[in-house]
């Protein structure tokens, strides 16, 4: 190795990029220790009832669910074997207003969210967008990695209850097919930007989601362990809206939950486009 | 103003049940822990036992805590802060943590002679990280370790953003001219 290039001083963005790299993570003692933390233990360890305490995480577990399953559909829905799609450029339009679905309690672990962004890139392989222009309230939480499709997730949060912001970049390939399903009367708008390394983007940009009204009658009155096929119906009136677009061999996806509504507008998300970097 | 640390009331003790105390938990260890190993430089089990006494002592006060749960971040980061500023007028000047190349992640792609590289490169910048005031130390960790908007490291601070970007930018500075070996 090169003497003289092991001590050479780096320029800032170096150091910057060093900085970054620092991504300490506790140790098993560390988790063993923290397994034993009162609050990990049951609802009663808290002074509430256990009936309370299961009706509350039985809440929190559909919450949990229909989060999931929105999410799912929106980038990593796996193949479904029979069904139909007509493509329109990046989104994935079907063709009806209706999709199945098998659902499967408990649900299956979703992303997992416990990543920085270095940690995503390493994992990755190509360099991931953060972007600098958020929503009122929003604040980066964590970063995931789904090694299957080669995507990274950046998850967002906000104080506002239904609220909700995730960023998905993933390396283009066959995969890449399986994001950005919409219903087959969702209008798709075409938006122009330019993107922060200068070049001008055209992107999709969908209002509406996938919902499944009867979701929680369903799985409440349920055993632990079932398996219900449902028809998710694509509602046009949702409070979602997502803006799907390519750059340099790297599908960009962002899907944003307004519970207030005021945000459901292009610009919203052109900002957030433009401020990635 | 961020809804990181502003003490906006959102109900009676919204942190009070186990539940909403192990949500806050497992959504915000990994940052704490960084948090305290960035200001302290490790070693590893000293930052682990701070980190573990942080959410103790928060879960004693957390029928205290009138603030959003988001708000939960920095009322986390300061009680860790303290127990740091403690737990450092007892301890020995620093020496690198033993596991120290467990700190770091690899940029993907790098050759085998810019691994060792980035490696001889990161063990300087830890030290000289750690030789920073205090406060010039805690931006850097709030900025890269934990990657926070300069907005909100500001905040947190209760430092006007565009001093928090420009002290950013002169600490960097520093870090370079002073960097040994030339």
């Amino acid at each position: 190795m090169d003497q003289r290039k092991s001590f050479a001083k780096p320029d800032e963005e170096a150091i910057e990029t060093l900085l970054r790299a620092f991504q300490p993570r506790p140790g098993e003692r560390f988790y063993a220790r923290m397994a034993g933390a009162p609050w990990q233990g049951t609802a009663a360890s808290a002074g509430a009832t256990p009936r309370s305490g299961r009706i509350r995480l039985r809440r929190a577990g559909l919450a949990a669910l229909a989060l999931v399953i929105v999410l799912a559909i929106f980038f990593t829905l796996p193949p479904l074997q029979g069904t139909a799609y007509n493509f329109f450029q990046l989104f994935r339009r079907r063709d009806s207003d209706t999709l199945p679905l098998v659902l499967r309690t408990p649900s299956p672990p979703g992303p997992d969210f416990s990543l920085t962004i270095p940690e995503a890139e390493a994992l990755a392989g190509f360099p991931v967008r953060q972007a600098e222009n958020l929503p009122d309230g929003f604040v980066f939480n964590a970063a995931a990695y789904d090694p299957e499709r080669q995507a990274v997730m950046l998850d967002y949060t906000s104080p506002l209850a239904g609220n909700f912001l995730r960023i998905v970049q993933i390396k283009m390939d066959e995969s890449t097919l399986n994001v950005g399903s919409i219903g087959a009367s969702a209008p798709v708008r075409l938006v122009a930007f330019q993107n922060a390394q200068g070049a001008t983007i055209t992107g999709e940009y969908v209002t509406g989601a996938w919902s499944l009204p009867s979701i929680s009658t369903a799985l409440e009155h349920s055993q632990p362990s079932l398996t219900v096929t449902m028809q998710a119906s694509w509602d046009p009136q949702a409070n979602i809206h997502m803006l799907l677009w390519q750059s340099e061999g790297i599908l960009y996806e962002i899907i944003h939950a307004d519970a207030t509504a005021q945000q459901l507008h292009p610009d919203t998300l052109i900002r957030i486009a433009e401020s990635m970097r | 103003m961020s809804p990181l640390w502003r003490n906006t009331p959102a109900g009676n003790a919204p942190l009070e049940s186990a539940e909403a105390f192990s949500q806050l938990y497992e959504r915000s260890h990994l940052q704490v822990f960084r948090y305290i190993y960035g200001l302290l430089g490790g070693p590893r089990q000293e930052v682990e036992d701070l980190t573990a006494e942080t959410f103790t002592r928060a879960w004693k006060a957390r029928r205290r805590f009138e603030g959003s749960e988001q708000a939960a971040l920095g009322w986390l980061l300061r009680i860790a802060r303290n127990l740091v500023i403690d737990h450092s007028r007892r301890q020995n000047p620093l020496s690198l943590p033993e596991d120290f190349e467990n700190l770091l992640v690899a940029p993907a792609g790098q050759q085998p002679e810019e691994q060792v590289l980035h490696r001889e490169q990161s063990r300087v910048l830890w030290k000289m990280l750690h030789i920073l005031p205090d406060r010039q130390r805690e931006m850097l960790v709030l900025r890269y370790m934990l990657g926070w908007r300069v907005k909100d490291i500001g905040e947190f601070l209760q430092m006007p953003e565009n001093t928090v970007s420009v002290n950013i930018r002169r600490i960097l500075s520093r870090l370079r001219r002073d960097w040994p070996g030339e």
